[in-house]
């Protein structure tokens, strides 16, 4: 088993004592972002990867914080979700549904509990399938060549905006948008200047950290003058805060079907935990929900949104590690954090990176467990924080945040392009465009350009190189499927609500 | 309205890369394709796709006058940031900028003096001192300190 013997090196990466506080520190800081309203991982990632990579941190230790940011938020996110009825973050919505009715009939502290090893058990299902499935795919994704690779990026796109969002059309907007970002600054191949209106500053293009900081800190605190903090909130009791056997194993087929489908919706190009969780719930609520209780405090209704979100944290690192082909938007972000370090994403992460890859794998066992510990005793203190001022927090996050995006290259035109771009992502939000695409569109710019005119200059200028060879035609009939997606499940909702009336 | 409002804004900036992706010069490129194909696709996409949405632009509802006003404070002070930070220094300006974001996000004045105070001295302690990010001292720091 070549695999255990790369885990157990990589368990070796992570057992350094400084790697070890960094899964610490990542997972009490990602359910803290979880857990805020208004601040989710992809705000957490985007806060702290500027300082990362001041600090002069080496990439797999950067790595290891950001994604444990990543899934430790979350496992936060369902903390004000069950004790305010306020997601913490776009997945947690659904984990409202029942967490908040089970909190009002006094049962706080097992719905935190409950969720907690929920959380953790589909965290786990998914790290194991990351584990086993991931270097399968890396080793058949050797073959791509450049054709393959545009094609792909298509298919990625194609899922992005046939699955993110309600409206296909503000999807794709939103990656042409992330695209125009990306092409702006010297074109690599020719020295030919685009878009860069001759500033100085924009010959590189647009910094990645001053663009996440841009639309994942400063647009969102536009937006959080909307939402209400959370202190004015009526905090219900928590009592035991621990959960039974018996109602672990009421839940113990919700837990491990979500898990699945958490994951494999995780893995899923451009598909984040929102979807996941919305799937997982939809789908439980027809197979158990025999008596009508999912929405009044039901432990499974709780358990599936759970522990889906986080199987599909796991699941969306398998293609971003595999393939260079980011699996949600959060991801998105893992992956330009791995260019900021020099760091080709691509199937070959696995040969020239075993202990990036490795210890990134095995730092994601050692953190659920350190999620699932410390989530225990230290539920009381999380809600303390939970009700953290706005009037401290906004201006705490946004002044972190830019310090980050100064001190890279100690520029103040990096903080005015991110104001700048920070508008731009308010405007985008207001009208319902989703970022995803965006934040996809501008990551995988350079990449999907580079192969595709790879390709025209490997085949002459003709075209039908993109439709030779099994794998760009499996990956083409995959792009065809996937926009009949929403139909298909537009139909079935609708024969649904049929049913029930 | 500001959902058409916001396509044809897409329309243009689509048109606009169009046009300045066909207006490149390439003096010489090593594949058929070259570096205008990409910009040029990009804008075309976006320009179609903004026809759409200036076809049948959605409801939006904006918040309410007063939000709005305070969403442009922000934006304002944001702006203010970058160009007094040099001069002011980190910690003057930063002072500043979380001060009236505190006030903003309806903090008291008490406390809003306590975040800026706090949050302006904890940051350049932590970043300045503890991990070396060279933050400016600004012209009034400096000159008080005696460096020029």
């Amino acid at each position: 088993m070549e695999v255990l013997t790369l885990l157990g090196h990589g368990f070796g990466t992570v057992f350094q004592p400084i790697n070890l506080f960094l899964v610490f520190l990542g997972s009490i800081l990602g359910t803290l972002f979880g857990a805020l309203p208004g601040l989710g991982p992809i705000n957490g990632v985007a806060i702290l990867l500027p300082i990362c990579y001041t600090l002069g941190l080496p990439v797999e230790s950067s790595l290891i914080l950001l994604s444990g940011i990543y899934y430790g938020a979350e496992f936060g996110g369902r903390i004000s979700s069950i004790l305010l009825n306020v997601p913490g973050d776009a997945g947690a919505v659904f984990t409202t549904l029942d967490g908040y009715p089970l909190a009002q009939k006094g049962l706080a502290g097992p719905a935190l509990a409950l969720s907690g090893v929920a959380s953790f058990i589909g965290g786990t299902i998914a790290i194991v399938g990351l584990t086993f499935f991931a270097p399968l795919l890396a080793t058949f994704a050797i073959d791509f060549g450049p054709s393959e690779y545009f094609v792909l990026m298509v298919f990625a796109f194609a899922t992005v905006s046939a699955l993110m969002g309600s409206n296909p059309v503000k999807s794709l907007v939103g990656v042409a948008i992330g695209w125009m970002i990306g092409i702006v600054g010297v074109d690599s191949t020719t020295g030919v200047m685009r878009f860069s209106f001759g500033e100085a500053e924009l010959y590189d293009g647009f910094e990645f950290l001053t663009v996440i900081v841009g639309f994942f800190a400063v647009s969102e605190i536009l937006l959080m003058l909307e939402h209400h903090s959370s202190e004015h909130f009526a905090m219900p009791k928590i009592t035991r805060i621990y959960v039974t056997f018996k109602e672990i194993l009421y839940c113990k087929w919700t837990i491990l079907r979500s898990s699945v489908i958490g994951f494999v919706v995780g893995v899923l190009p451009g598909t984040g935990a929102s979807i996941a969780s919305a799937v997982s719930y939809t789908l439980e609520q027809k197979l158990v929900d025999k008596e009508g209780t999912f929405g009044t405090g039901d432990m499974r209704g709780l358990a599936a949104p759970e522990s889906a979100n986080n199987a599909c944290a796991g699941g969306a690192l398998v293609p971003m590690l595999t393939l260079g082909v980011p699996g949600s938007a959060t991801t998105a972000v893992l992956l330009g954090a791995l260019m900021l370090y020099n760091i080709n994403p691509g199937p070959m992460l696995f040969v020239d990176q075993p202990v990036l890859v490795w210890g990134l794998i095995a730092s994601m066992y050692v953190g659920n467990i350190m999620l699932l510990v410390i989530n225990f005793p230290l539920v009381r203190v999380f809600t303390k924080i939970l009700q953290v001022p706005y009037w401290l927090l906004v201006p705490s996050v946004i002044v972190l945040a830019f310090v980050g995006v100064y001190s890279v290259n100690s520029s103040t035109f990096s903080l005015g392009m991110a104001t700048l771009l920070g508008v731009l992502g308010y405007f985008l939000r207001k009208l319902h465009y989703p970022m995803a695409p965006v934040i996809l569109g501008f990551v995988l710019c350079e990449i999907m350009e580079d192969n595709l005119r790879r390709a025209f200059a490997m085949s002459g200028g003709e075209a039908d190189i993109f439709f030779k060879g099994s794998i760009n035609i499996t990956l083409w009939i995959l792009t065809l499927a996937i926009f009949f997606v929403p139909m298909i499940s537009k139909f079935i909702s609708k024969k649904y609500a049929l049913g029930k009336k | 309205m500001i959902d058409r409002l916001f396509g044809v804004f897409l329309l243009l900036l689509g048109l606009f890369f169009i046009w300045g992706g066909a207006s490149l010069e390439v003096p010489f490129s090593y594949d058929p394709l070259g570096p205008k194909f990409f910009p040029i696709a990009a804008g075309g996409l976006l320009s179609l796709l903004s026809l759409f949405v200036i076809a049948k632009p959605k409801k939006i509802d904006f918040p309410e006058f007063s939000t709005l006003v305070k969403t442009g404070l922000i934006i304002l002070l944001l702006v203010i940031y970058q160009f007094t930070f040099n001069v002011l220094g980190f910690l003057i300006a930063t002072a500043i900028l979380v001060f009236f974001m505190s006030r903003i996000f309806k903090g008291t004045s008490k406390q809003a003096l306590g975040s800026a105070i706090g949050v302006s001295v904890s940051v350049y302690l932590i970043f300045g001192i503890l991990l070396d990010v060279p933050l400016p001292h600004g012209v009034i720091l400096n000159f008080l300190l005696g460096v020029s």
